[in-house]
C-alpha cells in the first residue's frame, strides 16, 4: 500500500529548484533520497512535510494531503540540527511532542521511548549536557514518540563524525527494524543510505529524480555488514549510479 | 573573586573611602559630610526617610509595572501583527527621543504638579523600551528547526508562543530588567526632582536649597542602596529561573 505519494511536483523560488518530481513511497518502507550539495533534497522533504507548498503537484500521505496529516500527526520530522528546547531535559524535550500533541502519557511513554534509545541515564540532563550523538538521539526520540506512521529525516546524522554517524546508523536501522514505520531519509552518504535503506534514490543537480534501485539486503541489519562483501558491491553500484548523475558537473558551482 | 565576595568588599569599602576622602579634601562636614554624620541624620530621621523612600518606591513599582504591560503587549502585538509594528515604529522612535522631561513638563501643566501621572509618565518612558526592545529579539531568536517542528506537530500559535517562544524569550526579558527595573528608581528620582512635594527626588531638592549636606548624602546612599537591591534582586530571580544552567555559568 503507497503510503507517500508524490506527483508531478515542481518548485520554483527564484529559480526552479525541483521539476517533475513523481515517487511513491510504499508503507513500512525505508527511501533515502540522496543526491549532491542543492540538488533539492531538504526541499522535497520539507514539501512532504507540508513546510513548503509546492508551485505545482501535490503530496499525499495515508491518502492527505500534507497539512492534514500534520493535523492528524503521522508524521515525524527530524532535522541535521537537533530540535531540542534548551530549557527542557530529555524527558522533557519527548514530552512536549505529547503535550502539542495531545496524546494520552499513559499510553506513551517518553522513559520508555529513551530506554529504546540509550539515553535512560540522561533523562534529566538539559541539551547542553549532552553530546551531539545523545542530542540527536534526543531529537529522533522527540520525532517518534507519537508513534507516527510516516517519518521524514533530513540528514539526521550530517554534523557528526564518521564513526559516531556508523554507531548511529547502527542503532537507527535497529529500532526501526520493530516499528515498521514509513521513512524517507535524505543523506549525503551513500553508504549510510545503502545501509538503512530499502531503496536508494538519487536526485540529479537540476532537481529531478534520477535512478533508483532497490537495496535487496537482508533485515534486521547489523554493523557486521558493513564489511560484507555484497553491501560494498551495493554501494559502488551506488557511487556509479551518482557519478553518472553528477558527470560534468562544475564542482566549482557546488 | 566571585560576584557575591565583591558586593561584599564594596559596601565595606564606600565608607573607608569615604572618610578617606573626607579627609583628603580639607573640606568642612557642611559641605562634604563623614560618614557617621549621615549615619546619624538617617537614625535621627529615619521616619521622614522612610515616608519618602516608600513613595519613590511606590512611583517605581507602577511606572515599572505600567511599562511592563505596554512593552509587553506591543511585542507581542509586533510579532503577530508585522504590520502593526510597522506602524507603531515611528511612534516609537518619535516617543523616545524627545526629551522625557518635556513630555513631563507639559503633563504639569495640562494636570498640575500634584498629579502622580507626571512623574509615572518619565518612569514609563524610561524603562518600557528595554524591555521591549530585548522582549521582541527574544520572541523572534526562536530556532528555525524549532518552528518546524511545532509546524509538522500541528501546533496551534498559543502552544507555540507558551511551549516555545516565551520560554526562549525569558531570558531576554530578565537581561532587560536588569536594566529597567534599576532605571524605574532612577526615573522616579528624576520626576520627584523635577515635580514633586513627597519623594526621594523631592529630599534631595529640600537638602540642596536649605543647604543640608548630611541629608544630601543620606538620600544618596538610600537610593544607592534602592537600585544596586533592584539590580541584585533581579539577578538573584534571574538564577533562579535559569538555575538548569548553572553548569554553563559556572
Amino acid at each position: 500500500m503507497t503510503t507517500i505519494s508524490v506527483t508531478n511536483v515542481r518548485m520554483i523560488f527564484t529559480k526552479p529548484v525541483l521539476t517533475g518530481i513523481s515517487l511513491a513511497v510504499q508503507e513500512g518502507e525505508f527511501v533515502s533520497i540522496v543526491g549532491p550539495s542543492g540538488c533539492g533534497k531538504t526541499t522535497l522533504l520539507r514539501i512532504i512535510a507540508g513546510l513548503l507548498k509546492p508551485t505545482e503537484g501535490s503530496v499525499l500521505i495515508n491518502g492527505l494531503g500534507s497539512r492534514e496529516a500534520c493535523r492528524q500527526h503521522l508524521l515525524g520530522y527530524a532535522s541535521q540540527s537537533p530540535a531540542l528546547l534548551p530549557f527542557r531535559t530529555t524527558r522533557g524535550n519527548v514530552r512536549l511532542t505529547l503535550e502539542i500533541t495531545g496524546q494520552n502519557h499513559t499510553n506513551y511513554q517518553p522513559e520508555d521511548l529513551l530506554v529504546q534509545f540509550g539515553l535512560e541515564k540522561a533523562m534529566e540532563l538539559y541539551p547542553h549536557q549532552l553530546s551531539g550523538g545523545m542530542r540527536q538521539r534526543n531529537a529522533i526520540a522527540a520525532a517518534m514518540i507519537h508513534k507516527p506512521p510516516v517519518i521524514l529525516m533530513d540528514e539526521p546524522f550530517g554534523a557528526l563524525d564518521a564513526i559516531l554517524r556508523n554507531m548511529l546508523g547502527d542503532w537507527l536501522a535497529n529500532i526501526l527494524s520493530t516499528t515498521g514505520q514509513t521513512v524517507v531519509f535524505v543523506t549525503h552518504s551513500i553508504s549510510e543510505a545503502v545501509f538503512l535503506s530499502d531503496r536508494v534514490v538519487f536526485m540529479t543537480p537540476d532537481g529531478r529524480l534520477g535512478t533508483s534501485f532497490e537495496v535487496n539486503l537482508p533485515r534486521p541489519r547489523r554493523r557486521e555488514l558493513r564489511n560484507d562483501i555484497h553491501f560494498a558491491n551495493l554501494v559502488t553500484r551506488a557511487n556509479q549510479a551518482l557519478d553518472k548523475i553528477t558527470q560534468g558537473q562544475d564542482w566549482r558551482s557546488q | 573573586m566571585n560576584e557575591r565576595r565583591a558586593y561584599i568588599l564594596m559596601v565595606f569599602s564606600i565608607p573607608i573611602l569615604w572618610g578617606i576622602a573626607v579627609k583628603a579634601s580639607g573640606l568642612p562636614a557642611f559641605v562634604i559630610p563623614p560618614p557617621s554624620l549621615v549615619a546619624k541624620v538617617l537614625i535621627e530621621v529615619a521616619g521622614e526617610f522612610w515616608f519618602h523612600t516608600r513613595a519613590t518606591l511606590e512611583e517605581a513599582f507602577a511606572g515599572y509595572l505600567i511599562a511592563n504591560v505596554i512593552s509587553l503587549t506591543l511585542a507581542v502585538s509586533f510579532l503577530y501583527l508585522p504590520e502593526f509594528e510597522s506602524f507603531i515604529t515611528p511612534w516609537m522612535v518619535l516617543i523616545r527621543n524627545i526629551p522625557f522631561v518635556t513630555i513631563a513638563s507639559i503633563m504639569v501643566i495640562t494636570l498640575g504638579s500634584d498629579s502622580p501621572i507626571p512623574k509615572l509618565v518619565i518612569v514609563v518612558l524610561i524603562t518600557f523600551y528595554p524591555i521591549l526592545a530585548n522582549v521582541i529579539k527574544g520572541l523572534k531568536s526562536v530556532d528555525p528547526v524549532l518552528l518546524d517542528r511545532m509546524e509538522v506537530l500541528h501546533a496551534s500559535k498559543w502552544q507555540v508562543f507558551i511551549k516555545v517562544r516565551w520560554p526562549t524569550a525569558l531570558p531576554y526579558y530578565v537581561a532587560a530588567n536588569e536594566i529597567s527595573f534599576t532605571a524605574s528608581i532612577i526615573g522616579a528620582i528624576a520626576g520627584e526632582w523635577l515635580f514633586a512635594k513627597r519623594g526621594l527626588g523631592f529630599v534631595i531638592v529640600r537638602a540642596l536649597m536649605q543647604y543640608r549636606a548630611d541629608r544630601l548624602y543620606a538620600a544618596t546612599l538610600i537610593s544607592s542602596v534602592l537600585s544596586v537591591g533592584a539590580y541584585i534582586l533581579v539577578k538573584a530571580i534571574e538564577r533562579w529561573l535559569f538555575r538548569w544552567k548553572a553548569d554553563i555559568r559556572d
